[in-house]
């Protein structure tokens, strides 16, 4: 009887057991298909909304970030865009690396104001510029080509190097440098701000003003650099992981505490990083800090020089100053003399852009309008004039 | 703080978390300490301004509770402070700015009449007071408190209760505008967080960033855009800038109501409601009924029916209506064009009133204003009356709202103008959230007039939301991933924020 007793209620407890791991599993189950079923919902409204493609730069061992090809972006930042990046990762339609005989071929560098997500890939003054071009002048040059390689972030040692590496190829007639407030301070690192900087090369001038390289925060940065299978694929094709990044860089720019709670979580996570001596090493100076216009023109000098080399013309076109910033005209001063000096064109958008009655009008907070890219195209049409005259 | 804030988002979490975990006695002084920081965060030294108004609010409502005699006298002492601090704080430019003018322009026409006359060397005076947030939503919480105390109304002698009441960050700074009765009788209750209480707050606070972030500030950008360049738009463009604000304003207070009451249901307490979907409003009066519910009751018991209410010769009724809208707008903010907008509700409510006076003089009339055409008809005229009267609210000077209004009108040219408006509309996220939000509404109207458990999927689904918090908790935060998404690059406050 007891045995019986207590063989009954084992198998109560067994069965209880039984259906209650068996709903667990049953709510887990449901749970797993909620969750795919939102993330799926999610990322088809994101994505049929224009939302979370505003993510268009990837990691990169050598520059530090580029552009991801063939990337559907849709910028609502300031101002709005809906592109594809180019299949080699160019702001630009297509364009092969081989020149079409009797074209005459335009490279744009520079940072976010060449790359003018801001506005239609048409408006851009590139396109504008193109299309001045070859509808009036025509009859000295068969084609003209513009290629836009301007590209978010990048200080004027970058675009050096981009120069270097991909552009050469290209084979530019003319090649035009965008200088953006800024730059110069992108060019160089301070002692003080390694641990935080951005992730890009950095440039130093030795005791006999010998230009060098600086990939001390690259090399520190290996491993965010190096390719991330699983972060590489949501980068490019999550409308998830793109607002997230973007909440992530508004909240940072934003709200302090959310910048002073980062920096928290950052320090706790890093900190296994600060005793180990390899991260030491290259964190240290090997060099004292810099004056970072010295580095700029030293940067120019030897663009310059390489495009001159192959009997190319160069443009140094300086962002438009409207409201007289000092450190700007400054600089404008010191670029000039450069110029003057090494013989390349220097135009400073300054003069243009306040001649126009309400100037503002030529800009979406720090990047140019519709209007101002039409500015700066008919103003760099005259150079480009100027010059191709001068050649035939 | 700002509701839509990071700040706000690590803020509420803690709250409500230590809220729950200390013992219920404290609970009160938590809240009431979590809201003096919430309003100090922006300005601290108001935070004394506060604290100031609330104890003498406090010894007023005791006194005029004890007091036998000259009860009058002490109430009105009380109304004049409370007023006074608010003229003080928010009118004191405007009323010296507009006495300088006065004299100003007085002088200069008395020079043009007498030449011996001299022109007033009174120079322009700059009073520099910052208005300390929600000062209008209190000061019309101490006057309610003040006057139910004076007719009979059963004081608060806990000051730590009366502070509270007071500060309550969930409706400190934009209202509702509390009735301390129904507040007092949710103090300290209920002892536990029930699961529909999260729930609800949990979803009215979404809901509300929703309709803040994803469609007011969205909208927002378009309007402002419209309203700075009044001068520039096309026809279609107006009509965009006009009606967007009038939503806008909707989004973002209704938004702010929202996240406040879901906040106040996450401790318990239940905050009234201020919005009835207002633009179904078949009439202006019926508006006022749908819309900022809690300001339109304070109008009517503290100042409407003082005056003589709808108990007057027909003429002192419109008088009454003309006054409390008029001063209505000046609540708003210590500007013209708030007083005009509030003189065009008023004028509306006039007009409004004698409207349905005519038509139930007659019979036909009477019938056909049952019929479905005769109420959207009025929804229509009712909607074209706000966009208006939404032009005097937003536009800056009386020039932007004559640009504006005759830009939207067929009868004057516009020189081929773009439009540039339209098109940064149709390339926003707005059209697409509306639509979602549109549906949204239908779905939750549907499902209330729908029986869960005859559709098996829907009963599933709602079986699985209530028994599994895993679920619940991923759909919440698909919701805050959606509207992260939709947010503009920079957060900007509440409109309501400046009253």
């Amino acid at each position: 009887m007891i045995t019986s007793t207590i063989t009954y209620s084992t198998d109560t407890v067994d069965s209880k057991k039984g259906s209650k791991s068996a709903g667990f599993a049953k709510y887990a189950l449901q749970s797993v298909v909620f969750l795919f079923l939102c993330i799926v919902l999610l990322e088809g409204y994101l994505k049929l909304a224009g939302v979370g493609g505003q993510e268009f730069l990837r990691p990169s061992i050598k520059m530090g970030c580029e552009h991801i090809p063939g990337k559907r972006v849709i910028w609502r930042l300031e101002g709005y865009s809906h592109d594809r990046l180019s299949k080699v990762g160019l702001r630009d339609s297509e364009h092969s690396i081989t020149k079409e005989a009797g074209t005459y071929r335009i490279a744009l560098l520079g940072d976010s104001a060449v790359e003018s997500l801001q506005v239609d890939l048409n408006q851009t003054f590139g396109k504008v510029l193109e299309s001045l071009l070859n509808t009036k002048q025509r009859a000295t040059v068969r084609q003209f080509e513009v290629v836009n390689f301007g590209c978010s972030s990048y200080s004027t040692g970058q675009e050096v190097l981009q120069y270097e590496s991909e552009i050469d190829k290209y084979q530019p007639d003319a090649v035009v440098l965008l200088y953006n407030r800024g730059d110069s301070l992108e060019n160089v690192i301070h002692d003080k701000d390694r641990k935080h900087a951005e992730i890009r090369p950095y440039f130093y001038l030795d005791q006999n003003g010998q230009l060098h390289q600086d990939n001390s925060v690259l090399n520190n940065n290996m491993d965010k650099l190096k390719p991330q299978p699983i972060k590489d694929f949501l980068r490019e094709h999550s409308a998830i992981h793109g607002v997230l990044t973007q909440a992530d860089l508004s909240l940072t720019i934003n709200e302090p505490r959310y910048r002073k709670i980062k920096s928290w979580i950052e320090a706790l996570v890093n900190l296994p990083k600060r005793f180990d001596p390899k991260n030491q090493s290259t964190l240290t100076a090997i060099y004292p800090d810099q004056n970072d216009m010295a580095v700029t023109k030293a940067l120019i000098e030897r663009l310059a020089n390489n495009i001159a080399q192959k009997n190319r013309t160069f443009i140094l076109m300086i962002f438009p100053n409207i409201v007289h910033y000092d450190v700007l005209l400054q600089q404008a001063k010191q670029l000039k003399t450069l110029a003057d000096n090494k013989h390349f064109r220097c135009l400073d958008l300054s003069s243009s852009f306040l001649a126009d009655k309400d100037p503002n009008s030529n800009f979406i907070q720090y990047h140019f309008s519709k209007k101002g890219h039409e500015v700066v195209a008919s103003q760099l049409m005259q150079v480009i004039n100027e010059r191709v005259m001068l050649k035939n | 703080m700002l509701f839509n804030s990071f700040t706000y988002l690590v803020f509420l979490p803690i709250v409500v978390a230590l809220y729950w975990v200390i013992p219920a006695r404290f609970r009160t002084w938590l809240l009431l300490v979590a809201s003096y920081l919430f309003y100090m965060n922006w300005i601290p030294v108001y935070g004394l301004l506060i604290i100031f108004l609330t104890l003498v609010n406090y010894g007023l409502g005791l006194i005029i509770a004890k007091a036998n005699k000259n009860r009058k006298l002490i109430l009105t002492i009380g109304l004049c402070f409370n007023i006074g601090a608010l003229c003080f704080f928010k009118y004191a430019s405007f009323l010296a700015e507009n006495a300088w003018l006065a004299v100003y322009n007085g002088s200069q026409f008395l020079h043009s009449v007498i030449p011996a006359a001299p022109i007033s060397q009174w120079q322009n005076p700059v009073v520099n007071i910052l208005l300390p947030l929600g000062i209008s939503f209190f000061t019309f919480e101490f006057i309610h408190y003040i006057v139910d105390v004076y007719k009979g109304s059963s004081p608060i002698y806990n000051l730590k209760n009366f502070a509270l009441f007071a500060a309550f960050f969930p409706s400190q700074i934009a209202g509702p505008i509390k009735r301390y009765q129904d507040f007092m009788n949710q103090l300290g209750h209920p002892l536990t967080l029930k699961q529909a209480d999260f729930g609800g707050g949990v979803f009215l606070i979404l809901q509300g960033l929703y309709k803040k972030i994803v469609l007011g500030d969205n909208l927002g950008t378009i309007v402002n855009y419209g309203f700075t360049h009044a001068n520039q738009l096309g026809r279609l463009d107006a009509w965009i800038a006009v009606v967007g604000f009038t939503f806008q304003i909707f989004f973002d207070f209704s938004g702010y109501t929202d996240i406040g009451r879901g906040s106040a249901m996450l401790f318990g307490y239940k905050v009234p409601e201020n919005f009835n979907l207002p633009f179904l409003a078949a009439n202006l009066t019926e508006f006022w009924h749908r819309w900022h519910m809690s300001l339109s009751t304070w109008l009517r018991d503290y100042l409407f029916f003082p005056l003589g209410g709808s108990r007057v010769p027909p003429w002192r009724v419109r008088f009454n209506l003309m006054i409390t809208m008029v001063l209505g707008g000046l609540w708003h903010g210590a500007a013209w064009h708030y007083m005009l907008w509030g003189a065009f509700h008023g004028l509306g409510l006039v007009i409004s009133k004698d409207w349905h006076d005519f038509v139930s003089k007659f019979s036909n009339l009477s019938k056909w204003r049952l019929s479905k055409l005769w109420h959207w008809c009025g929804v229509g005229y009712t909607l074209l009356f706000l966009f208006i009267a939404g032009l005097f609210f937003r536009a800056e000077t009386l020039q932007d709202v004559w640009v504006l209004f005759s830009t939207m009108l067929p009868l004057f040219s516009l020189n081929g103008r773009s439009h540039e408006l339209v098109q940064m509309f149709l390339v926003s996220t707005v059209p697409i959230s509306i639509i979602a939000y549109c549906l949204f509404l239908i779905a939750k109207e549907a499902l209330q007039k729908i029986s869960i458990s005859e559709i098996p999927v829907a009963n599933a689904v709602l079986e699985l939301w209530q028994n599994s918090a895993p679920v619940r908790l991923v759909a919440y935060i698909s919701i805050g991933l959606l509207i992260l998404g939709f947010a503009p690059n920079k957060m900007s406050p509440f409109i309501y924020f400046q009253f």
